[in-house]
C-alpha cells in the first residue's frame, strides 16, 4: 500500500529534481551557445576595440577591458605580445589561435609609448561549463541536492500526512464498532479542511451512537412487546387443548406456528445483537471440545429426524475466540443440517488444523441448494422447510467475519452439502501438542467416535 | 409423598405457595388458572417490589419470576431473594437471551423457561422442583471424599471444614457427582437426576451449573480433585486424594 506519505515525498522529489534538471539544461544550453559564438569571434574588431581602449586610458585601462571581455566570453583569452615575445602582463601564451580572417595579416596594437603589440585571440579552453568543473564530480552536487531535498521533502510530507494518520487510527476504531472513540483535541482544533473533517466524523459518530443505541432498545422492546402476546396465546392455545373436544390438530397447529414467529423474533433479535463487533470476548478455548459439545447438544433434535452424526475430531486445536457466539455459529450450521438432510442418514462433522487456521466442515448428505451455494449466507433468504427467518447461517458468516475468518459452502454433487468454517488458531496451538485442560478427554479426543445418544 | 407434601390440593388453603412474578397481568392470571387445573396453588404478583414484600411476610414455596420487569427486575429479585434463603426459584427469560439465563442460574436460580413457552412444559418443570424440594432424605447419606463432605439433609457442602454456598442445584449436581467419583455421568443423566427433567435440544443449563460449582469450590486444571468434561457428554468427578486415602 502506498502511503500518503511516500506519494507526497514523491512529488516533492520529483518536482526537485525536475527544478535541477531544468536548471543544468539551461546553464548547458548558455555555455553551448557562447562556445558556438568563440567561432564568429573577429580577432581584427577586437584589436580596434582594444587600441581604442589603449588610446582612451592607456595600459591600465586595458586590464579592465580584458576582464569585461573574459566575462563575455569566458572560453577565450586575449593576449597582447611585443616583438620580442613579451607578453605586456606576462602571462604565458596558450591554447588555440583563433584564426584572423583570410588573407589579413593577425592585428596589432599600438600602446601609447609607440610599443607594437601583436594580438593574439586563444581559446583557452574547449568549452567552459563552471558549475560542472568546480565540482568536479557531478555526482557529489547531485547527491547533495537529492539528499537536502530528500529529508526537507520527507519531513514536509511527514508533517503534511500526520494529522491524516491520526484521523485514520480514529476511524479505525470506530468502524470496529468502537462509538465511544474521541477524536484528538489537536485534530478537533485545526482550522484547515483537516480539522473540518474530524469534526464531522466526530459528529457522525455520536449520531451514530445514539442510532444505535436507540435501535438497540427498539428490537429489544418490539421483541419483548411480540413475546408477551405470543406467550399469552401459546398459554391459551394449550388451555384450550386441555378442554378437550376435536381441536386437537389445529391447536398443535398453532403451538407449531407460535414456535416459528418466536424463532423468527429470535433470530432477528440475535442477528443485530450477537453481530457487532464490540463485546466480544476473546478466551482461549478447544475448537475441538466446543464442537463435540455443540453435537451433544444438537443430538436430541437430530434423533427427532433420525439423523446421526459422525464426529471426525482432531486433536485439540486452540482458538482465541468467544465461545457463545462462535457455538451458536456451529449450532446454527447444525441445525441446517439437520432441516436438510433426509431422515436416516448421517451428518460428517470433523475439524482439523491446516497451516494455522482452524477449520470445520460439516457436511450432510442433503440435495445442497440448486444454484450458488453463497446463497445460503445471505439474510433473509430461506431454503425449503426452512423455518425461521434465514438467518441462521449469516449469523454463522457474520460471526466467523468478526473472528477474522470465513464460512464457505459447497456442493458435493452425490455427496451433499459442505459448510466449511475457518478461523485463524491461536499461535501456540501448533506448537503445543496437546495441552490437557480440565475440559477435554485428550484420549477420547483424538478417536473418531460416533457418540450414542443412548442414556448410560 | 404427595400428601406430605404441603403443595398437594387442599391442604394448604391458608396460602397460595406459588408466588408469579410477570408485569404481564393477563399471562399472570392464565398461569394461576393453569397451576390450579394442575392441583397447585398459585398466587400472581405484577409488581415485583409487592412481590418481595408478600414473600418475606409469608414465604413461598416456588417463585415464578419473570426476567424482564419495570426495576427491580427478575435477576435482581433473585438476588435479594436468595440473600434470605434457598426458596426454589424458576425464572422465564426470552429466548435468545443466554446471558440473562446464565446470570440467572449463576445467581442461583434453580431452573429457567423460554418465554413462549407450553403449559405442558410449564407444569414439568414446576413438578420438577417441587418434587425435589425439601430434599428427600430417602436416598442421599452423608458423603465424605477426601477433604469434601456432602450433607444432603441440609442440602450442604463442606471443602476442608468450610462450608461452601451452593444453590440447590449446583448442590444436586455435586452431590450426583460425588456419588460416583471417576465414573462419566451423561448430562441427560446430571439432567434428570438433578433438575428433575429430560435435557432438551441445546440446553446448557447443565454445563453453567458446573461451571459455577468449579468456580466456587476452587477447582483448577491439574488439582487433586476436578470435574471434568468429556466433550459435551459428560462429566465426571476426579479425586486422586480420595482413592489413596
Amino acid at each position: 500500500m502506498k502511503s500518503l506519505f511516500v506519494q507526497l515525498w514523491l512529488a516533492f522529489l520529483t518536482v526537485m529534481a525536475m527544478t535541477l534538471g531544468s536548471s543544468l539544461a539551461v546553464s548547458y544550453a548558455n555555455a553551448l551557445r557562447r562556445s558556438s559564438d568563440v567561432e564568429q569571434l573577429s580577432p581584427a574588431l577586437i584589436a580596434a576595440s582594444a587600441q581604442q581602449t589603449l588610446d582612451q586610458k592607456g595600459v591600465d585601462g586595458i586590464t579592465g577591458w580584458a576582464l569585461d571581455e573574459l566575462h563575455r566570453q569566458p572560453e577565450v583569452q586575449i593576449y597582447f605580445v611585443d616583438s620580442s615575445g613579451r607578453e605586456m602582463f606576462n602571462r604565458r601564451v596558450h591554447g588555440v589561435s583563433i584564426p584572423a580572417e583570410s588573407g589579413r595579416q593577425p592585428p596589432v596594437v599600438w600602446a601609447p609609448d609607440g610599443t607594437r603589440y601583436k594580438v593574439l585571440v586563444r581559446r583557452t579552453h574547449e568549452l567552459v561549463f563552471d558549475f560542472w568543473t568546480i565540482l568536479f564530480r557531478p555526482w557529489m552536487l547531485a547527491g547533495l541536492i537529492l539528499s537536502i531535498s530528500g529529508f526537507g521533502c520527507a519531513s514536509l510530507a511527514w508533517l503534511m500526512s500526520q494529522p491524516v494518520r491520526e484521523l485514520r487510527r480514529s476511524v479505525r476504531a470506530i468502524a470496529r464498532g468502537n462509538l465511544e472513540t474521541r477524536l484528538n483535541d489537536r485534530l478537533l482544533a485545526r482550522g484547515d479542511e483537516l480539522g473540518g473533517l474530524a469534526g464531522d466524523i466526530q459528529q457522525m459518530t455520536s449520531d451514530l451512537q445514539i442510532l444505535v443505541a436507540s435501535r438497540e432498545l427498539l428490537l429489544r422492546n418490539v421483541s419483548h412487546e411480540l413475546r408477551s402476546p405470543l406467550t399469552r396465546l401459546r398459554l391459551a392455545a394449550d388451555l384450550a387443548g386441555r378442554q378437550g373436544g376435536d381441536q386437537g390438530p389445529a391447536l398443535d397447529r398453532i403451538g407449531r406456528e407460535i414456535e416459528r414467529i418466536d424463532a423468527i423474533i429470535g433470530q432477528i433479535l440475535y442477528f443485530s445483537r450477537s453481530t457487532r463487533p464490540d463485546d466480544l470476548a476473546h478466551e482461549m478455548l478447544d475448537l475441538s471440545t466446543l464442537l463435540a459439545e455443540t453435537v451433544e447438544d444438537a443430538r436430541i433434535e437430530a434423533d427427532k429426524n433420525e439423523i446421526r452424526f459422525i464426529l471426525e475430531s482432531a486433536k485439540a486445536i486452540f482458538v482465541n475466540a468467544d465461545e457463545s457466539r462462535l457455538r451458536a455459529a456451529i449450532e446454527n450450521v447444525l441445525r441446517n443440517g439437520i432441516r436438510h438432510a433426509p431422515p436416516g442418514s448421517g451428518i460428517v462433522v470433523r475439524s482439523e488444523l491446516v497451516d494455522g487456521i482452524a477449520k470445520v466442515q460439516i457436511v450432510d448428505e442433503g440435495d445442497g441448494t440448486d444454484g450458488d451455494p453463497e446463497w445460503v449466507f445471505l439474510p433473509f433468504r430461506r431454503g425449503s422447510g426452512s423455518d425461521g427467518a434465514g438467518l441462521g447461517l449469516a449469523i454463522t458468516r457474520r460471526i466467523l467475519e468478526l473472528h477474522g475468518g470465513t464460512a464457505a459452502a459447497q456442493n458435493w454433487p452425490g455427496r451433499g452439502f459442505c459448510v466449511e468454517l475457518a478461523l485463524p488458531a491461536a499461535s501456540w496451538s501448533t506448537v503445543t501438542p496437546d495441552p490437557v485442560t480440565s475440559r477435554s478427554e485428550s484420549a477420547e479426543a483424538s478417536q473418531v467416535s460416533t457418540v450414542n445418544a443412548a442414556d448410560t | 409423598m404427595m400428601n406430605r407434601h404441603p403443595l398437594a390440593a387442599g391442604t394448604r388453603t391458608d396460602r397460595s405457595c406459588i408466588l408469579i412474578v410477570d408485569d404481564d397481568v393477563e399471562l399472570g392470571s392464565m398461569l394461576v388458572r393453569l397451576l390450579k387445573l394442575e392441583g397447585l396453588a398459585a398466587e400472581f404478583q405484577s409488581s415485583s417490589r409487592d412481590a418481595l414484600h408478600r414473600h418475606s411476610q409469608c414465604p413461598f414455596d416456588l417463585l415464578i419470576l419473570d426476567v424482564m420487569m419495570p426495576p427491580p427486575d427478575g435477576l435482581e429479585m433473585l438476588q435479594q431473594v436468595r440473600e434470605r434463603g434457598a426458596t426454589p426459584v424458576l425464572m422465564l427469560t426470552a429466548r435468545g437471551d443466554e446471558d440473562d439465563r446464565v446470570r440467572g442460574l449463576d445467581l442461583g436460580a434453580d431452573d429457567y423457561l423460554a418465554k413462549p413457552f407450553g403449559a405442558r412444559e410449564l407444569v414439568a418443570r414446576v413438578k420438577a422442583i417441587l418434587r425435589r424440594s425439601p430434599p428427600t432424605k430417602t436416598e442421599s447419606e452423608p458423603l465424605r471424599l477426601g477433604s469434601l463432605s456432602i450433607e444432603p439433609s441440609t442440602m450442604s457442602a463442606y471443602l476442608d471444614g468450610a462450608r461452601i454456598a451452593l444453590t440447590a442445584a449446583e448442590f444436586r449436581v455435586l452431590d450426583v457427582l460425588a456419588r460416583s467419583p471417576g465414573e462419566i455421568q451423561s448430562r441427560d443423566r446430571l439432567c434428570r437426576r438433578a433438575l428433575g427433567r429430560p435435557l432438551e435440544a441445546f440446553d446448557r443449563s447443565i454445563d453453567t451449573h458446573v461451571s459455577c460449582i468449579r468456580r466456587k469450590l476452587r477447582l483448577a486444571q491439574g488439582a487433586p480433585m476436578d470435574i471434568r468434561s468429556a466433550r459435551g457428554w459428560g462429566y465426571m468427578l476426579v479425586f486422586a486424594g480420595g482413592e489413596s486415602g
